[in-house]
């Protein structure tokens, strides 16, 4: 009887923790929703709403047939640039860490460590050099810059994510393979890469949520408008000095997520082995 | 098929040195063990036969192929690893093809040699499961298939027994020994298991600290080891080793420790007067005596009596605090904790080593 007592407390407990952990998690989502609903005089009405009074898509309506601020060319351009990242991140990262695992050459851990060092800046601090920078070599208002900044940013993480990954794998796999009759660009292809897969979804999802939520980057080192990318499009489409549209801007962050979501959906999967699986040696 | 030549391979790690030059013949289709402690360099050895490791020095011939700088796949060797190293991601059938597959053999070959393989191991009811859904000794015979399914020339195994349980190492011991009748090619085969060296090899390489200490039948390393290290590790329980001068009278050497007085009866150019020398005698050479009869060599106390089944094993002190052990057989009264025994040499050898150099001087059978 003491114990069954105990044990309801203690889920009696866990339910409150838990409900408060989502409360906290998911309001602001729902409050995005909420709000992307409500006309903009409801907005600023006190006390709030939780629920919009007099529910409303014009908010939505005016995203699609608004032809100042194109928020589909910003979307698009988030598109490429976030994939651009995803896939030069990725190549590099797994060749990168697949080296810096298995190789063994001069200066390795140095590498290593140079690597992390990097993560220790503030993007902040890196925007005016690389924006001086980027003038000098062309690289303002473009993809090709944008990508490069977004790749060198969220590169050090995945290269230190896919070694562990590659230090999971056991090197005898490898070597029965060369011993097999695979070079070692066969054995990483055909043996070590299908083992480290988990791994390089999960380098390739954070690649993507670096590039596709970075605002810093493209606030900088893009000033045309037709070049912008949504954080910052966002902000000028719906927010400045004497306006704020913020049910456009809910709206728009609802369409924005959407994306998200979806790939998370579809590969929470592969995310949650990624996330742990490098760690506990699976 | 091909016999296998090290001459003076050597292997470096930073200053520790692995292997010391070393020259050895693999005949073909012989069964050769490399045996010895961990780290006595047999692993490095077999490492550098298959190409993983580079040699600091030497050279390495596969038949009359020079293959020192080859890499892995171009010496057409298959090998077994201690921890099986199976593909995680292929199924059964496609872990044996895999080898086969990357040497574009044609797809009808693949499957033949594979069931060939699996058939021969007793795997074919395992095909289509991965790795992580069979058991250790299963995983063991696919990891052997591997090897087998590609008819390479020579076949290295690394360990293969030591993660299997007891029962399933001595089956699987026995398959292995089948298996290279069959086969007839060459096997190279490391272990750190005195056991599993006699009952396997055809010939063993006993190595230490990267130098052979003595190459030879299972036979030949038993009954006349080159030195005390080899004395001392092979067999099950270890020589007793035991250690005295040598006298000289009109009858020949005797040697002679702090209790202990034997007769060798023998006049030997390499013995000297008055030299340290260590005696080797082997447990199974010893028989319990009483205490009083005649022609006891010497007495000593019962530490601890091991039974194990059909023997028992009785571990002794003697006066100068040494331990002799006896393996006595048959379910004759045993003698009990602290009971002083006598102990008389029984069939065997004697073995007479030099305790500086540690090298045999001399083995003389008794009786």
């Amino acid at each position: 009887m003491i114990k069954r007592g105990f044990s309801l407390i203690w889920s009696f407990i866990l339910a409150i923790v838990l409900g408060v952990t989502l409360v906290w998690t998911l309001f602001p989502i729902y409050w995005m929703i909420s709000t992307s609903f409500k006309t903009n005089m409801d907005v600023f009405k006190m006390p709030l709403d939780l629920w919009p009074k007099e529910f409303t898509i014009q908010s939505y309506i005016n995203l699609i047939t608004n032809d100042i601020t194109p928020i589909g060319k910003f979307f698009i351009n988030s598109v490429i640039t976030s994939l651009g990242t995803v896939l030069i991140a990725v190549i590099l990262a797994t060749f990168a860490g697949y080296a810096l695992s298995r190789l063994n050459f001069k200066y390795r851990k140095s590498i290593l460590m140079g690597i992390l060092t990097t993560q220790m800046f503030p993007l902040v601090v890196l925007l005016i050099p690389l924006y001086i920078l980027y003038v000098k070599t062309n690289l303002l208002n473009t993809y090709t810059g944008l990508i490069l900044a977004f790749t060198s940013f969220t590169l050090p993480f995945g290269i230190w994510m896919i070694k562990g990954f590659v230090d999971s794998v056991p090197v005898e796999i490898e070597e029965a393979a060369m011993v097999d009759g695979c070079t070692r660009f066969q054995s990483m292809r055909l043996v070590v890469f299908p083992l480290i897969i988990p791994g390089v979804v999960a380098t390739g999802v954070f690649a993507f949520l670096d590039a596709w939520n970075n605002l810093l980057f493209p606030l900088t080192l893009i000033n045309e408008v037709a070049m912008k990318t949504l954080p910052p499009g966002m902000i000028l489409a719906f927010g400045g000095e004497f306006k704020h549209d913020w049910s456009g801007m809910m709206a728009a962050s609802v369409i924005v997520s959407i994306p998200v979501i979806v790939i998370f959906i579809v590969i929470q999967r592969y995310l949650v082995q990624g996330l742990t699986g490098g760690a506990v040696k699976g | 098929m091909a016999g296998l030549q090290l001459k003076g391979i050597t292997k470096k790690f930073d200053d520790v040195i692995a292997v010391a030059k070393t020259d050895l013949e693999i005949n073909d289709g012989e069964f050769l063990v490399l045996v010895g402690p961990s780290g006595c360099g047999k692993s490095t050895t077999l490492r550098m036969i298959a190409g993983l490791e580079k040699p600091t020095d030497g050279e390495i011939f596969i038949g009359d192929k020079d293959v020192t700088y080859l890499e892995p796949k171009d010496r057409d060797i298959g090998m077994v690893f201690q921890s099986y190293a199976l593909y995680p991601h292929k199924n059964v059938y496609d872990n044996i093809a895999f080898g086969l597959l990357i040497r574009k053999f044609p797809k009808e070959d693949i499957k033949k040699r594979v069931l060939e393989a699996a058939e021969m191991l007793e795997i074919t009811d395992y095909l289509d499961r991965y790795p992580k859904q069979l058991s250790g000794g299963q995983r063991q015979r696919v990891a052997l298939a591997r090897a087998i399914a590609r008819h390479a020339q020579v076949f290295l195994m690394d360990e293969p027994l030591s993660n299997l349980d007891a029962k399933l190492r001595v089956q699987t011991r026995a398959e292995i020994i089948k298996l290279h009748q069959r086969l007839k090619t060459t096997f190279i085969y490391v272990t750190h298991d005195q056991t599993e060296a006699m009952t396997m090899g055809t010939r063993i390489v006993v190595m230490k600290n990267g130098i052979i200490q003595q190459i030879g039948s299972p036979t030949k390393i038993y009954n006349n080891p080159s030195n005390v290290f080899v004395a001392g590790f092979v067999g099950s329980p270890p020589m007793n080793l035991i250690q005295g001068k040598l006298v000289k009278d009109k009858e020949g050497f005797s040697f002679i420790s702090t209790n202990i007085s034997i007769p060798l009866s023998l006049d030997s150019a390499s013995l000297a007067e008055n030299k340290d020398v260590i005696l080797g005698i082997r447990p199974e050479s010893l028989i319990v005596t009483d205490v009083n009869a005649k022609d006891i060599c010497f007495t000593c106390q019962v530490e601890v009596v091991e039974h194990i089944g059909a023997e028992a094993i009785i571990h002794t002190k003697i006066d100068n605090g040494e331990k002799v052990t006896l393996k006595v057989s048959g379910y004759n009264t045993l003698p009990k904790f602290g009971e002083v025994i006598g102990a008389k040499f029984d069939l065997g050898s004697i073995h007479i080593f030099d305790k500086d150099t540690e090298l045999c001087l001399v083995s003389l059978n008794i009786k």
